[in-house]
């Protein structure tokens, strides 16, 4: 079994570079099974969750995660990540602290996918 | 990923630059530029005649979508334009040969977008002072002593050295010298105001951009090119907007002779730094957004020769709110061609594509182009989105940016079952603070798994009562499994913590707790909770897993001095718990408990609306809001500029104040503490740290 936490840590570098790049692009991360849970709003699928972080209202946003840790979670191989940190929004200059929890799943070829994706600001703005 | 590269690099060779002169072609454009909203057809007649019948017409839907709203009127705009002007030289001048890359080069700071990421996080303060002190008559003018002087006395002592405060950058603008500090370090500058340097008190105020006085003329550091070509652009720019439209004509500017007659066509080179140049122009005239979406709500790039936005692009920056964009009579093949402007223009509400290639080489384009702008009314003339759902965007967006957040901050989402999350929240935590022993047995089994880590940079609310700085880690540290930090497999492996022994075992060496009580400070708390399938089933007998629930709490607790039950800190935490059913209390298991520290940080962040709303003052500082201690008394128009108060006094109070807000001392012990040092913020708070385990009760405010 690949070392869950070298998954863990690729996974977040690449989920916020790909965010902070071209959000568009985290649809390959999704399934149709998969859950975002953006602060409270629940959605389900990869269509809907890539139009939902696409049309935040904001053009930039640059991540500066702090702290990821994971577990093995679940039967199939899962991982459990816990990330916190800032994010800088537009010309906003404040960050606001965020964490993040995923449920990562391996896909079946040696590969992850976001199962669960539950994200909360938890400190508007320093 | 990278996407949006790959198209950059497709786009240069020969068709790269925008803008062109050279390229002319057979010449097929309104030279007035009108914009042409109702061209379905793609005619593209001229003249002034028929433009006034398209105010009539289409002008119509400009008009609609641009009510007189603020106190800036278009012709304010204009008038600004003309006093830049009017210090202008209005006459065509023979081509410039040389130097006109270098000065735009000048303009807009080499790269624009490679400074603007720069500069995104940066903030700019402005010190006066320096010419009238000893240290001016260096050879440098005393600019470096100057600049080491304000690092050093806006640190202060103890501090740690990665949160010393650096300047980045500096220059100086007439009298004054900017520099550019993180935003954090902008408060430590202001603070030592008044300081002595060199035999000058400084002046140290936060910069609001460059001095407008009298001709509104740039800054006295730039060379006379800059300002030259900067007026002459400004000449350009009034001639180009039409302020009863609120429409800035950037069409065919290839054919402006004033502009060619700039030399800015002659390269490839100053092509495509003249954009930037002409936007940041523009942004010169407005002191904020709303100014500029006020001013102007029409932008037409038509007959540009474009093949695509890339020379253009920081139009999104300059005018992001724009409502009406004409870029008919271009060269865009395809949609690749508007890639840097997906999703840009929030408030797009008409978009004239006509006369491009695009039209009939990917015929298509229209639903992709509704997608990128969600409240697209109008595309070439016609309707495309009905008006209701147009507006009901705009009602959603307009609940989304409700308040001072960029985000807006919601309740929580709790789909428990059964009450399970529910009963498992209120038990764990009184357990983790009685009885940890008997929570580690309770609900973990031999797979359970802990792991803890610190966010250490994460940001502290406003407390009273504790001390900033004395935020340390210690009992936490070791333990900290902060993937970022800890590479090392092994020790990686060692810091998760599997079976209900070495939990527990973890949770005994961590400092005693009191978590607020759920029920009864229910604010403080934010619960989480999410079915999640596929759980491990421990009996093996369901083999793809069982159901569970994914769990996340976000709130603070104090840490206790064991001995004295006395409260050490406050600190903040996110925890995320995966249960499943199993043989613990109430049937049900904890399978992995991910806990994240961090410095204490409200609970601001998840208050329902209406409860105690973040406040934020005109200088960025998070008030403290209704549920956090009250604030002590403070005077009225105390450390407040009032007419007939000293320089001196005004002075003093900003320390008294700050003095009070580092310490948590009353103001009376503040001024006691300043005095004796000589009002020398830097000693009297060090003569603070070192006295402060001796000083009685009351010389602190009187917390929670």
């Amino acid at each position: 079994m690949a070392d869950f936490q070298a998954v863990a840590d690729q996974f977040v570098q690449f989920y916020y570079q790909t965010f902070d790049e071209n959000r568009q692009n985290l649809a390959t991360l999704y399934r149709d099974n998969s859950m975002l849970t953006f602060e409270n709003t629940p959605i389900q699928g990869a269509a809907g969750i890539v139009e939902k972080l696409s049309s935040l209202p904001f053009q930039k946003v640059l991540h500066k995660w702090s702290t990821a840790d994971a577990q093995p979670s679940s039967e199939g191989g899962g991982i459990l990540v816990m990330v916190t940190g800032a994010l800088l929004v537009d010309e906003e200059q404040k960050p606001m602290s965020y964490t993040q929890t995923f449920q990562l799943l391996p896909d079946g070829q040696g590969s992850y996918y976001v199962f669960n994706d539950i994200f909360r600001l938890v400190y508007p703005a320093a | 990923m990278s996407q949006r590269r790959n198209a950059g690099s497709r786009n240069k060779g020969p068709a790269r630059g925008g803008i062109s002169k050279r390229r002319t072609g057979p010449v097929r454009l309104d030279r007035d530029g009108d914009l042409d909203m109702d061209v379905a057809g793609g005619k593209s007649g001229a003249g002034r005649g028929r433009g006034a019948e398209k105010t009539g017409n289409a002008g119509r839907d400009v008009l609609k979508s641009a009510p007189q709203r603020g106190p800036l009127s278009g012709a304010g705009l204009q008038k600004a334009i003309l006093r830049g002007m009017a210090t202008g030289d209005a006459k065509v001048r023979g081509p410039r040969e040389v130097g006109v890359d270098g000065v735009l080069k000048e303009m807009t700071g080499g790269k624009a977008r490679g400074r603007d990421k720069q500069d995104h996080r940066l903030d700019q303060v402005s010190v006066r002072g320096l010419k009238q002190s000893k240290a001016a008559s260096n050879p440098d003018g005393g600019l470096k002593d100057l600049l080491a002087f304000l690092e050093r006395k806006a640190t202060g002592p103890d501090t740690p050295a990665r949160e010393a405060v650096r300047i980045r950058k500096s220059r100086t603008e007439g009298e004054a010298v900017i520099v550019s500090v993180r935003p954090e370090d902008v408060p430590k500058l202001l603070r030592i105001s008044s300081y002595t340097f060199a035999g000058v008190p400084l002046t140290i105020e936060k910069y609001n951009g460059p001095e407008t006085s009298g001709t509104g003329a740039a800054a006295p550091t730039e060379s006379p090119q800059v300002v030259d070509i900067k007026q002459k652009m400004t000449s350009v720019l009034s001639r180009r907007y039409d302020p009863a439209l609120k429409l800035l004509n950037l069409s065919a500017l290839g054919h402006d002779e004033e502009l060619v007659s700039m030399g800015l066509f002659q390269s490839v080179s100053t092509e495509s730094k003249f954009f930037p140049a002409l936007m940041k122009v523009c942004d010169t005239f407005f002191s904020s957004a709303q100014q500029k979406r006020e001013a102007v709500h029409s932008v037409s790039l038509a007959n540009n020769e474009l093949p695509n936005v890339m020379s253009v692009t920081t139009l999104s920056q300059t005018f992001p709110d724009i409502q009406n964009l004409d870029l008919s009579h271009n060269k865009f093949k395809d949609l690749r061609a508007m890639e840097n402007w997906r999703r840009r223009f929030p408030f797009l509400d008409h978009l004239v594509l006509t006369d491009n290639p695009l039209e009939t080489q990917e015929p298509n384009y229209k639903e992709s182009i509704l997608k990128w702008y969600p409240t697209l009314r109008i595309l070439n003339g016609q309707q495309v989105r009905s008006d209701e759902e147009v507006a009901a965007i705009a009602q959603k967006r307009a609940n989304a940016v409700r308040g001072v957040l960029p985000l807006p901050v919601q309740a929580a989402d709790f789909r428990d079952e059964a009450q399970i999350g529910e009963n498992f929240i209120k038990q764990f935590f009184l357990g983790f603070d009685t009885d940890r022993a008997a929570l580690a047995n309770g609900y973990y089994d031999a797979k359970s798994q802990f792991s803890l880590s610190v966010n250490t940079s994460a940001p502290r609310a406003p407390q009273q009562g504790q001390d900033i700085k004395s935020q340390t880690w210690d009992a936490y540290i070791k333990k900290s499994r902060n993937l970022s930090k800890i590479s090392h497999l092994p020790a990686r492996m060692a810091r998760v913590y599997t079976g209900p022994e070495s939990i527990l075992s973890c949770w005994t060496s961590l400092p005693a707790t009191r978590h607020a009580n759920i029920t009864a400070e229910p604010l403080k708390w934010l619960v989480e909770c999410h079915s999640l399938p596929g759980l491990p089933d421990p009996s093996g007998q369901s083999p793809g897993g069982v159901g569970g629930l994914i769990v996340m709490v976000h709130g603070e607790f104090d840490e206790l001095n064991v001995a004295t039950g006395q409260t050490i800190m406050t600190r903040s935490f996110d925890r995320t718990f995966v249960l499943g059913p199993g043989a613990g209390i109430g049937g049900i298991r904890v399978i992995s408990d991910v806990l994240v520290l961090r410095a204490y940080g409200g609970n601001t962040a998840w208050l329902p609306e209406g409860t105690a709303p973040a406040q934020t003052t005109s200088d960025g500082q998070a008030q403290p809001s209704a549920l956090t201690p009250t604030a002590p008394q403070i005077p009225e128009n105390f450390a407040v500029a009032v007419p007939g108060k000293s320089e001196e006094q005004l002075q003093q109070e900003l320390m008294l104040a700050e003095m009070s807000k580092r310490t948590n001392m009353t103001l009376e012990y503040s001024r006691m503490c300043l005095e004796q040092t000589g009002w020398n913020f830097d000693s009297a708070l060090a003569a603070y740290e070192s006295a402060k385990e001796m000083l009685p009760p009351n010389a602190f405010m009187q917390g929670i």
